[in-house]
């Protein structure tokens, strides 16, 4: 069912459509912005489309744009084109929101000015053409358009414009011959897109092989790809097929792209250009019949002009079918749909379905239901389920994090939220629901905190710029400084939750105290916005069992 | 108010109303539906929160500035003759009782007519015509 909002000074279209649509539901009519902004927002933006009148005869003080000492006809004029004034308040607030408006652009008054910018999300039916079949085809066409991303999963999970764009565009390049070249920022779900729908939506009927480039040593990146002889190099010692024809009529994933050596970039041009394989130390050559998909964090475009990567083999890969991945803080309207879908993954974990079904057992909560729900308030009971309740100041400040790991970081926040939310769940107060385990605020607040105030990871030079041994440390060189994001719990027998819990806190304020040198003050801030909580901050690190001068006099 | 203004109102507010609910019924309908239907495009035909307008009250608050405008176009004849004609057959629209359907059909190209004379003025005012 779609959720529509009529816009419109009349009662007759939406009665119509009420009438003739009962399948799905309609808000309004909203006479004004106001009225309109209030509905969706009602709705919390879970409107699938607008229909949008044109014209508005509104007493002049509540049309938009109006304002004292304007002519009778000015204001008229104002009336006549009221709907694209509600038109572009509302591309402001909501600016994913399919509108239809009910006139032929043509029957725009000649002083209107373009509708708006979001063109492929702006519509004009005109009202001659306006009937049940007409809308319905509309809103079955725009609404699954808006719902297809549930359905696809992860990637394609949102309804925001951008990511309408990369789905029609991975459509298209999926069923396509030629190679794709997925770009875009670290975590934004490159893999996840090559196998799930590059490679399912690509009609073949091989296998799908993933090499990520930047975790094997440059040495021997060929012999993965290519295959290799026996004894073509060391240590070779029976022959073995490579990552081309693993994938022979399937799709080959080769993630990091970017860090492939001028050896190797050579030999998958050659590939490319014949269809054909040749493994390490042999002449013989096999044809492999694959599609390949390639991704990357860098900009190669600029790699190829620093001359760090062959132009021969960027234009092999077809540039001008890449696709970019946007990063997660792009997709705004995702970031509920998201949550649920990170939510729903990590609740199949093994691990944490254990600790749900002990979370049941101890609170005596039978059933196995389990729901997720976003929202501002408790979910109302059902029997047989226990709710992950996500509430409204949470998902706040979740889209007030900017991301920087983006859908990876998101969903390991949100696994690490419900980790520790079942572990105080354990310890839920008398008058607590049992049925329902919150992601508390505060606790999302501290894991955010944390994340954002570490130290970003450095990005990796590109293959080119390091020699092979970097991959391996040099006995002389000085060991590397600790990761201050890499906190380790360790799990003795008999271990609560509570206390894996306090011990991962332990490590976060004894890491944050040595930072900010001993200020109670700057780890609140860090901890949760405010260095006004400097007090509650040092009652935690007292419960903790934590001490200033032992603290100080360590190193 | 300029001769594409008057005429894109009148269109908006009765040429497209006189028959937006008859446009709306499925293939089909039966002949209780076409009444109903002329029932709303012709006695309701603007409802908003200042209450509820006919066909009849619509022209005749615009009919002085469209004749104003376009004095000579024969389209203001077509809507007086339809206007009348409908007038005539008010109670029948308004009744609940059973109408002949060949009366129903004659109403709905009455209806039609508006229609197509406000978008005949709309066209002369853009084109000239």
């Amino acid at each position: 069912m779609a959720q529509i909002l009529v816009i419109d000074d009349q009662d007759r279209l939406i009665g119509l459509c009420r009438r003739a649509l009962p399948d799905h539901g309609f808000l309004g009519p909203a006479r004004t912005w106001p009225e309109a902004r209030s509905l969706v927002r009602a709705a919390r933006g879970r409107v699938d489309l607008a229909l949008l009148d044109v014209h508005f005869d509104l007493p002049s003080d509540q049309l938009i744009g109006w304002r004292a000492g304007m002519s009778d006809a000015e204001t008229d004029a104002l009336r006549r084109r009221q709907g694209l004034e509600i038109l572009r308040l509302l591309r402001r607030e909501w600016p994913d929101l399919p509108v239809v408006l009910t006139t032929a652009r043509d029957d725009l008054p000649p002083d209107a000015s373009a509708a708006d910018d979001a063109e492929d999300l702006t519509f004009f039916l005109d009202d001659d053409r306006l009937d049940a079949r007409v809308i319905r085809g509309w809103v079955e066409r725009l609404s699954a358009r808006r719902r297809e991303p549930e359905a696809e999963g992860p990637v394609f999970f949102g309804r925001s414009l951008i990511m309408d764009r990369v789905r029609s565009r991975l459509v298209v390049v999926a069923g396509g011959r030629l190679p794709v070249t997925l770009l875009g920022p670290t975590g934004t779900g490159k893999s996840l897109i090559a196998e799930h729908v590059l490679h399912r939506r690509s009609g073949r009927s091989g296998p799908f092989v993933a090499l990520d480039v930047s975790t094997i040593p440059g040495e021997l990146v060929a012999g993965q790809l290519f295959g290799a002889a026996r004894g073509a190099y060391t240590g070779a010692i029976t022959d073995r097929i490579g990552a081309f024809e693993a994938a022979h009529r399937g799709t080959l994933f080769l993630d990091e792209i970017g860090n492939l050596s001028a050896d190797a970039q050579k030999l998958l041009l050659q590939v490319l250009e014949e269809g054909q394989v040749a493994r390490l130390g042999e002449t013989k050559k096999r044809a492999v019949d694959v599609k390949l998909v390639v991704a990357t964090h860098e900009d190669l475009a600029a790699r190829v002009r620093a001359g760090t990567f062959r132009a021969d083999l960027w234009m092999r890969l077809n540039p001008s079918a890449s696709v970019v991945l946007p990063a997660l803080v792009e997709r705004g309207l995702d970031l509920e749909d998201v949550a649920r879908f990170c939510l729903g993954r990590a609740l199949e974990r093994p691990y944490l379905r254990e600790l749900l079904a002990a979370y049941r057992d101890r609170v005596g909560c039978p059933g196995e239901g389990v729901r997720l729900h976003l929202g501002a308030k408790v979910p109302e009971p059902s029997p047989g389920d226990v709710f992950v309740w996500v509430p409204e100041r949470v998902v706040r400040l979740l889209r007030a994090h900017s991301w920087p790991g983006n859908l990876r970081e998101f969903s390991m926040t949100l696994e690490n939220a419900l980790l520790f939310a079942l572990a105080e769940a354990s310890d839920a107060g008398p008058g607590e629901r049992a049925d329902v385990v919150p992601l508390r605020p505060r606790l999302v607040r501290e894991l955010l905190s944390v994340a954002a105030s570490l130290p970003k990871a450095p990005a990796a030079p590109p293959a080119s710029d390091r020699d092979d041994d970097e991959h391996e440390p040099s006995p002389s060189a000085p060991a590397p400084p600790p990761d201050p994001r890499r906190f380790e719990v360790f799990v003795a027998p008999q271990q609560t939750l509570n206390d894996l819990s306090q011990s991962f806190e332990r490590q976060v304020y004894t890491e944050l105290f040595r930072r900010e040198a001993g200020s109670f003050a700057k780890m609140a801030g860090v901890l949760t916005g405010s260095e006004e909580h400097a007090r509650r901050v040092q009652l935690r690190f007292n419960q903790l069992g934590l001490r200033v001068r032992e603290l100080k006099a360590s190193p | 108010m300029t001769a594409r203004e008057v005429a894109d109102r009148l269109r908006h507010d009765l040429g497209k109303a006189i028959v937006l609910s008859r446009r709306w019924l499925a293939d089909g309908a039966s002949e209780a539906e076409l009444q109903a239907a002329l029932r709303d495009d012709v006695l309701r035909t603007r409802r908003g929160p200042d209450g509820v307008m006919s066909a009849f009250e619509v022209w005749a608050a615009r009919r002085g500035e469209v004749v104003g405008v376009f004095p000579e176009h024969g389209a203001v004849r077509v809507i007086d003759a339809a206007m009348e004609a409908l007038s005539a057959e008010r109670a029948a629209i308004a009744g609940e009782g059973p109408v002949a359907a060949e009366l129903l059909t004659r109403l709905a190209e009455r209806t039609d007519a508006v229609e197509g004379a406000c978008r005949a003025l709309v066209d002369a005012a853009r084109g000239g015509r």
